[in-house]
């Protein structure tokens, strides 16, 4: 069993819509799969999502080689167009990859919106795995991306 | 940013990775592996300064090598790459990407409603 590592990042970006259509992306399921469903070689996915504080999201993936990928997220807190907290975990192919705390913000910037996404990390011991699927080039972090994909 | 990685193996690597010579032979070992000849020769360097860098990152665990008759093969050792750099990475490429769909869907939807 290796240590369990951790880690955090931060995304920050900025969009020409107001906060509230912003969040809006966030909270509405149909929105949330346009821009999340974003893999050409997944065979099925299946997404569901009760946004509320106390309620659950699932993401469940199979590829055509058969490997499949499940996270599961629970909504902590919601201030509705600026804030949200959930934590996921993600597992490959039955195993427990990661679980993560994100926090993600909504502030009104110039006429849209600066979104700021934080994830705290605790890699298990599946991520040894994963990184030894790749071979430190592009093209393997790629692969890596469609595999963490959820 | 914490890891797990030790400061000891952390400054080998940054040592090792910090010639642009050597940079270039990982990225190009990390598409397949080579001879010493094969990695001399696109860098424009002697097979002697080739053989010293790949000693160099050898030692730092980032490349292994292997002899077979006379000829010896470089390959990036498995686990190179950190794997928390590695996995922080690959969540980022996917979550920006999956950012860049979120842009072009608000940026649709205004169009949407302007019309």
């Amino acid at each position: 069993m290796n240590p369990v590592a951790h880690t955090s990042f931060v995304i920050e970006r900025e969009f020409a819509a107001p906060p509230a259509r912003v969040f809006r992306g966030w909270s509405t399921l149909e929105l949330k799969r346009r821009w999340t469903d974003c893999h050409p070689d997944v065979a099925t996915r299946t997404h569901t999502m009760d946004f509320r504080v106390g309620g659950d999201e699932q993401v469940e993936m199979r590829f055509p080689d058969g490997r499949g990928s499940a996270a599961r997220f629970h909504y902590f807190d919601i201030v509705p167009d600026r804030r949200i907290v959930y934590g996921y975990d993600l597992a490959m192919d039955g195993r427990r990859v990661s679980v993560s705390l994100v926090t993600i913000a909504f502030e009104p910037f110039d006429a849209g919106t600066r979104m700021r996404y934080t994830e705290q990390v605790a890699l298990l011991d599946g991520a040894a795995d994963l990184a030894e699927r790749i071979e430190g080039t592009h093209e393997g972090l790629d692969r890596l991306a469609r595999l963490l994909a959820d | 940013m914490h890891s797990v990685a030790t400061d000891a193996g952390l400054d080998r690597s940054f040592q090792a990775l910090a010639d642009v010579n050597r940079r270039a032979m990982i990225d190009r070992l990390a598409r397949h592996p080579a001879s010493v000849s094969d990695l001399a020769k696109p860098l424009g360097l002697r097979l002697p300064a080739t053989v010293k860098h790949l000693q160099v990152l050898e030692a730092a665990g980032l490349v292994e090598s292997e002899k077979t008759g006379r000829v010896r093969t470089y390959r990036v050792a498995p686990g190179a790459l950190s794997e928390v750099e590695a996995w922080v990475a690959a969540r980022k490429r996917l979550l920006n990407a999956q950012f860049d769909r979120l842009e072009r869907m608000l940026a649709d939807e205004s169009t949407d409603a302007d019309a």
